[in-house]
């Protein structure tokens, strides 16, 4: 071995968060197997302390902004505004599934929180990574964490069948990822984003090179894939369905989080300045996607599935900040992430709350006069839909205000007028659930509801809160992910 | 701060209401806090009046331009008056109103809501806010008219009226942030000054098209006026509130409040005028055939609005001067209007004009009430209706603004105001006059003095504005005006009696009209009932929605059947497109500048019976041995593409890998039956021939593409290095065990952790593979045959042997720890398909799991060793020595290494593979029945 080799310089301080959440993943595991605790909300209360731990050590890489692992983990403010928006998901996520648990014991184990923290660490590799090759990995951390997850309801057919079209389908997405990279690799000479923006900065004879554009468009279709951009959008409702609710919230708010830093990282910076009419393809993808995803959405009986076609309209929405490019529709796409992360959680987090053994409830009519029964969950879950629906003064109005804002401005007129009239529809069918709850008696004689324990009023009462602030105060939320865009150094 | 209060105070204490459990004390705290924001209002008074805009302004948002800013125009000022005056009025009557069953403080919480959100919007002096309090009145509308929520059509009406409403929010908002994006501002006095840059500007039609979306959604103009009639489930104080005084009147504000921004163009004089005189003619005709007495006066509210929209539309002056005085006394008498009904709604137990009659006599002084009332809205002189509708009819006579078509306006003008005398005719004749009605659900009386005391305020407003407009109005419609014109106040002249002209000529006409109308009234509803059938709204939207979701049906029966098949079908045609469409409009698509090498004969035949071997392992695909052979003899060939293209050490890895794979698989198959059921359908066969072609031919134009362009190579790094930095001459070992045997200590735990995690999941697997084949013969009773028992056992040291060898010139040769072990598996586990688990086991008696942990412990010690001896973790050492007979040898610490790798494959692999021999639950039958023969023939022996 050449003497003069010497290890490069390790920064564990960048990566603290993800270390402890590592280890709290690996503690409740051993936990779980050795059976050193007896009681029943034990895991998830070690989980929860441990990432609630990570949480705030987050706070201590504020205002950072710097590399660490010769250019692997990009210490920046994005992924500490991404960071905090993955942690607060998974907060959600156990509180939520505290409740869940007493329909399905089963969840209550050491994998299913070691699994929900190693898709979470995934997530948040993903959201720091500053070379494709650590992408590339954190997403199949997240993505196979998650698949186990779906499937998790292992005596339930469509939860197998769920797990197993998405692991198929997302291996396919995957493979076309990768070689994408490699051709971005092949074109550019690097892996490393920043070179990767120099490079093309540089030669920008680049852009128009066959090579290129090939690793872009199937780097495209791999993350569109994970953020269920039509035209890849087909597996989203039929796994979300079959997906334990818990698990639906968490992919729909945690893995789009993850995998839109992962666009924005490298679609919006080193990409920024593609030729126009490869940004047209990414226009006509927005508008196809937030269309199909509001027009399906009406038909749906069943509310996971309405949510999980909303949650593709919404992937549309962000996607309108991705076109838009710039710094301000950063920010927008920033804010949108963490609204969205509040009320998607939120909304499947009220599905979770009913159910009787190894029963998911989620039809409209089970849910009809929850809001007369319970007022205030049905007030949250009003919360919850007015901000899905982007209706002041909830957050999603600010988040879509912050996108269409920012697209106006860089000349995307049509984009908005679309973007506001696909608001329309879906108006039709999240106010529907709003009716149903607080306008009808109960519809469906066997459903009985059951009290809402402390951890999920806890968790939805948090959810909502932090809708209503980041509706009313945005100011701060919003200067944060002002600071925390994404600028090469 | 004042100002800002005047909409806070009753937002921020909405609440307060709900506190209390006495009726008197929730009305009372309602009315106190709206009586503290009529007190902060009129404080503005002098200053507005003045023509000062008192502003109050606080940062929100300051980079989205979003600020917390409020003014007070003459036009807010009139506005809120409105809000705040009729509030309180409401306040009073609710009281009475609302039953005692009814949660009344949840009722004051919505109302003061609603009462804040609307301040709000006259109140702005961003947009951005006005649009956030616009979207509050639609939700506290929403609230209010769900009110009696186990009402069906309460229901209904709530959510026809939030969708409408706040849908053309959203195309608001759009129009908004464009508006914003042409001024530059957010702010309301930039954007009223910037009237020329915005029409000027090539984005004016969209935003003019986007903000008057909302503003006719709000205020129920055609087509979108059919929310309106159906919102008429709420409890009554909240129709005369909501829906006619104050809420669908913001849609109105918002076009008066732009006038100076947005009028004066041909489009907008186009749509708007159009909008307003259709929604005024056919709301007014659908008033006379509603037998409801508040569907008459929605429609009739409708008609009124479509009046001054047309006004607006307009745009002139004097239009708009008298679209501000309509505001305010259809504000008046509709409202009135709206509590009288109410009062005979309460009093008598029924709103239909059919069953009514008679009332002046059980209630006379509601009948005077709606007399002045009817007055007021048929434009009767000396009531204040009149003298805004005269100014509206002088103005549709206002010479050149649509040339040849000029009658069109003052003809629908005249039309609609006879409309209107007849419904107002048929509501008072209808239910006062005639013999007293019978059969109604209670006794008609009087009501509480409470009840009747707002509308009375409200009549007595309109007697003295239609007597004395100049002196009880002329200030405040003065200012709300001026604060619109500007600097362009027309002269105008508010006195009952003008002379005689046309514009009364057509007020005569219209009155005659109206009672002609009315004596035929018979005839005009017979043509009404084909025309009900055609025109409802109501039914356009329900169609218009169950379009939609007919077309999310059709979407979703397409794109979204369930069928994994047709996903991935998309998801990879999908991705084809995308991926090869950049290279075809390269200049030099799918060949680069690198010149491809002439194939030589054998590389040929090898590609052949590489691509025959692949369409047979597809063609036979049904019989699953078949098929398993030619993906056999598949990578087969790929190996010898490895060896022929200088890569011995992939080859052999390759060849290793297919052995233990096809045994693996072999296994597998062993459970499942011998043919796979047919499931494609002949078309899908097609589909996915076709796209897997093209796929397939996608990839290898894409790996054309790329193999032909120039590129770099880091071999050259390592051929460099190999020899000094690792002491071995095969690349591939060196790198695997020296440069990056970090990621192979990695790769042999993950392999570990697979093993183990296999081992586990089949631990408890419990299946029956079948008996016999697909005809019902039975396997051959012969498991083990002789001829292959005896070839496998002398080769089981000779291949061990072999593998060690392998092993040993790794370093410099192809070979190495993971071929080796390969190797030593694939002989191994022959043994154990060749003689059966039951002679094996007990001959190899070492246990995978610790051959497996073996492994990794030797590698991570060698690792560490290096560690020890003070160099970074797996730095790798070597030394020449030379051993008898075998000569020069090489000893690198990299061996131990490998020797590691070696053993953690050999461990995990055969940890698998015997487990999986043994899951077959008839199979394990035979091995228990077998082991106890043995033992008892070897108690016999002994």
């Amino acid at each position: 071995m050449s003497p003069e080799f010497i290890l490069p310089a390790v920064n564990f301080q960048c990566i603290l968060p993800q270390i402890l959440l590592s280890l709290t993943a690996l503690l409740v595991l051993l936990v779980d197997v050795f059976g050193l605790v007896k009681k029943a909300n034990a895991l998830a209360l070690i989980t929860l302390a441990g990432v609630v731990f990570a949480t705030l050590t987050l706070f201590s890489g504020t205002g950072l902004q710097e590399t660490a692992f010769s250019g692997m983990i990009l210490v920046d403010g994005f992924s500490f505004f991404l960071n905090l928006t993955i942690c607060l998901i998974l907060i959600l996520t156990i509180l939520v599934s505290m409740n869940y648990q007493q329909f399905f014991p089963g969840i209550n184990s050491g994998e299913y929180y070691s699994l929900l923290i190693f898709a979470a660490v995934g997530m948040s590799f993903m959201a720091a990574a500053g070379n494709l090759i650590l992408l590339f990995v954190a997403l199949e951390l997240m993505s196979v964490s998650i698949y186990v997850l779906v499937g998790f309801h292992k005596d339930n057919l469509r939860s197998i069948e769920a797990a197993l079209k998405y692991f198929l389908m997302g291996a396919f997405a995957t493979s076309f990822l990768l070689l994408g990279f490699a051709f971005l690799y092949g074109a550019t000479g690097t892996m490393d984003l920043l070179t990767m923006t120099e490079f093309i900065r540089s030669n920008p004879e680049v852009l128009s090179s066959g090579l290129f554009l090939s690793g872009v468009l199937l780097t495209l279709t791999g993350l569109g894939f994970k953020i269920s951009m039509v035209p890849f959008h087909m597996w989203t409702p039929d796994v979300y369905e079959g997906a334990p609710t818990v698990i639906t919230g968490f992919m729909a708010t945690g893995v789009k989080a993850a995998a839109f830093a992962a666009l924005v990282r490298i679609f919006m910076v080193p990409l920024g300045s593609l030729p126009i009419d490869w940004s047209m393809l990414l226009w006509v993808a927005a508008v196809l996607t937030m269309t199909v995803g509001n027009i399906i959405a009406l038909v749906q009986d069943s509310i996971k599935r309405m949510l999980a076609y909303s949650g593709i309209a919404h992937a549309g929405y962000l996607l309108i900040g991705v076109v838009a490019g710039g710094e301000l529709a950063q920010a927008g796409i920033l804010y949108y992430l963490l609204v969205y992360a509040f009320m998607n959680i939120g909304a499947f987090g009220v599905l979770a709350l009913l159910g009787k053994k190894e029963t998911e409830y989620n039809t409209l009519q089970e849910f009809s006069g929850l809001g007369l029964k319970y007022p205030v969950l049905g007030l949250a879950m009003a919360v919850f839909m007015f901000s899905l629906a982007g209706i002041p003064p909830t957050g999603g109005f600010m988040g879509k205000l912050y996108i269409f804002s920012a697209a106006i401005k860089s000349g995307y007129v049509w984009l908005v007028v679309l973007g506001a009239l696909n608001s329309v529809i879906s108006i039709y069918y999240y106010l529907r659930v709003i009716v149903v709850m607080y306008f009808q008696e109960s519809g469906a004689e066997d459903v009985a509801f059951p009290a809402p324990s402390p951890a999920i009023t806890l968790g939805l009462g948090l959810a909502a809160a932090g809708i209503m602030i980041l509706g009313v105060f945005p100011s701060y939320f919003w200067v944060l992910a002002q600071n925390s865009v994404f600028v090469p150094m | 701060m004042n100002i800002a209060l005047i909409a806070l105070l009753p937002l921020l204490g909405a609440f307060i209401p709900c506190l209390f459990y006495n009726r008197n004390l929730n009305a009372a705290s309602a009315g106190v806090i709206a009586g503290f924001s009529l007190l902060l209002l009129l404080l503005q008074a002098p200053a507005v009046f003045s023509g000062d805009i008192p502003l109050y302004t606080r940062s929100w948002i300051p980079a989205m331009g979003l600020t917390f800013a409020f003014r007070v125009s003459g036009f807010g000022f009139l506005f809120a008056l409105l809000v705040l005056g009729i509030g309180l009025l409401i306040v009073l009557y609710a009281r009475y109103y609302i039953a005692a069953e009814d949660p009344m403080g949840r009722f004051y919480t919505y109302l003061l809501f609603f009462m804040g959100s609307m301040l709000g919007i006259v109140l702005s002096e961003n947009l951005l806010l006005l649009m956030v309090f616009w979207e509050l009145t639609s939700i506290s509308s929403f609230l209010l008219i769900g009110f009696w929520r186990d009402r069906t059509d309460a229901r209904q009406g709530a959510f026809m009226a939030l969708v409408i409403t706040a849908g053309g929010g959203f195309a608001m908002l759009a129009g908004f942030l464009l508006l914003g994006h042409i001024v530059g501002s957010f702010e309301l006095t930039d954007i009223l000054a910037a009237g020329q840059i915005v029409q000027a500007h090539p984005l004016y039609p969209v935003t003019l098209i986007l903000i008057l979306a909302g503003a006719f959604t709000k205020s129920a103009q055609f087509p979108f006026q059919f929310w309106l009639p159906h919102a008429m489930a709420a409890p009554t104080p909240v129709s005369a509130f909501l829906h006619s005084a104050t809420m669908v009147k913001a849609g109105v504000f918002l076009l008066a409040l732009l006038v100076p921004v947005l009028s004066g163009t041909a489009l907008w004089f186009t749509i708007v005028t159009a909008t307003g005189l259709i929604t005024l003619v056919f709301a007014a005709y659908m008033a006379m055939f509603k037998d409801d007495l508040k569907g008459l006066l929605a429609y009739s509210t409708v008609s009124h609005l479509g009046l001054i929209t047309f006004l607006l539309g307009l745009g002139t002056p004097l239009a708009v001067f008298a679209a501000v005085f309509h505001i305010f006394n259809h504000a008046a008498f509709k409202a009135g209007l709206f509590l009288l009904a109410g009062i005979i709604d309460h009093e008598t137990g029924t709103r239909d004009i059919l069953r009514l009659s008679g009332l002046k006599k059980t209630m006379p002084v509601t009948a005077a009430l709606t007399v002045i009332g009817s007055g007021a809205m048929a434009g009767v002189p000396l009531f204040n209706g009149f003298l805004s509708k005269e100014m509206f009819l002088a103005e549709t006579l206002a010479p050149g603004l649509t040339g040849a078509w000029s009658w069109i306006l003052p003809a629908g003008a005249v039309l609609a105001a006879a409309f209107a005398v007849a419904y107002s005719i048929r509501m008072l004749h209808g239910v006062f006059w005639g013999k007293p009605a019978e059969d109604l659900p209670s006794h008609p009386h009087e009501p509480p003095v409470g009840m009747i005391l707002s509308p009375a305020f409200l009549m007595a407003v309109c007697v003295l504005v239609g007597i004395f407009p100049a002196f009880f109005a002329g200030p405040l419609v003065k200012a709300g005006a001026g604060a619109i014109l500007g600097p362009d106040m027309p002269p105008y002249h508010m006195a009952v009696w003008h002379g005689f002209n046309m514009a009364l000529i057509l007020s005569i006409i219209a009155l005659a009209g109206g009672v002609v109308f009315y004596r035929q009234r018979q005839r005009l509803f017979d043509a009404h009932v084909w025309c009900s059938r055609n025109l409802d709204g109501k039914t356009l939207f329900e169609s218009l929605v169950s379009q939609m979701v007919h077309i999310g049906e059709m979407v979703t029966g397409y794109t979204e059947n369930g069928s994994f098949q047709r996903y991935s079908a998309l998801l990879i045609g999908s991705a084809l497109v995308l991926g090869v469409s950049p290279f075809v409009r390269d200049s030099a698509p799918f060949l680069g500048s690198v010149p491809l090498t002439i194939p030589d004969p054998v590389t040929l035949v090898m590609g052949l019976i590489l691509i025959s071997a692949a369409i047979a392992t597809v063609v036979t695909h049904r019989i699953r041995i078949l098929s398993i052979i030619m993906l056999g003899t598949v990578g087969l060939m790929v190996s010898l593409a490895f060896s022929r293209f200088s890569a011995p050490d992939l080859a052999l890895t390759q060849i290793s890998v297919e052995l233990v794979t096809i045994i693996l698989m072999m296994m597998a198959l062993h459970m499942l039956p011998r043919i796979t059921p047919k499931e494609s359908s002949s078309c899908r066969k097609w589909r996915d021939i076709v796209l897997s072609v093209l796929a397939g031919g996608g990839a290898a134009a894409v790996m054309m593409a790329v193999l032909t362009r120039p590129f770099d190579t880091i071999s050259d790094f390592f051929l460099a290095h190999s020899v000094p930095g690792g002491g071995g001459s095969n690349v591939v070992n060196v790198i695997l065990v020296d440069f990056r045997g970090f990621d192979t200590l990695g790769e042999i735990t993950v392999l570990v952790i697979a093993g183990l995690v296999i081992y586990a999941l089949l631990h408890n697997f419990d299946i029956t593979g079948p008996r016999t084949d697909a005809q019902g013969y039975p396997w051959s009773r012969d498991r083990f045959p002789i001829i292959l028992v005896n070839i496998t056992r002398p080769l089981l040291p000779l291949a061990l042997l072999f593998s060690v060898y392998i092993f040993l010139r790794g370093h410099n040769d192809p070979g190495g720890g993971f071929i080796a072990g390969l190797i030593t598996v694939a002989v191994l586990i022959l043994q154990y398909i060749a003689s059966g688990i039951v002679w094996t086991r007990p001959r190899f008696h070492f246990d995978n799991h610790v051959i497996m942990a073996l492994g990794l412990i030797v590698a991570l010690v060698t690792g560490f060793g290096s560690w020890v001896v003070g160099y970074p973790f797996l730095t790798s050492t070597f030394a020449y020595v030379t051993l008898p007979l075998v000569g020069k040898f090489e000893i690198a610490s990299a061996m131990a290494f490998d020797l590691g790798v070696y053993l953690a494959v050999v461990g995990s692999i055969m940890l698998v593979l015997v487990k999986l021999g043994t899951i077959n639950s008839s199979d394990a039958q035979i091995v228990s029945t077998t082991f106890q023969r043995e033992k008892e023939i070897q108690k016999e022996g002994h």
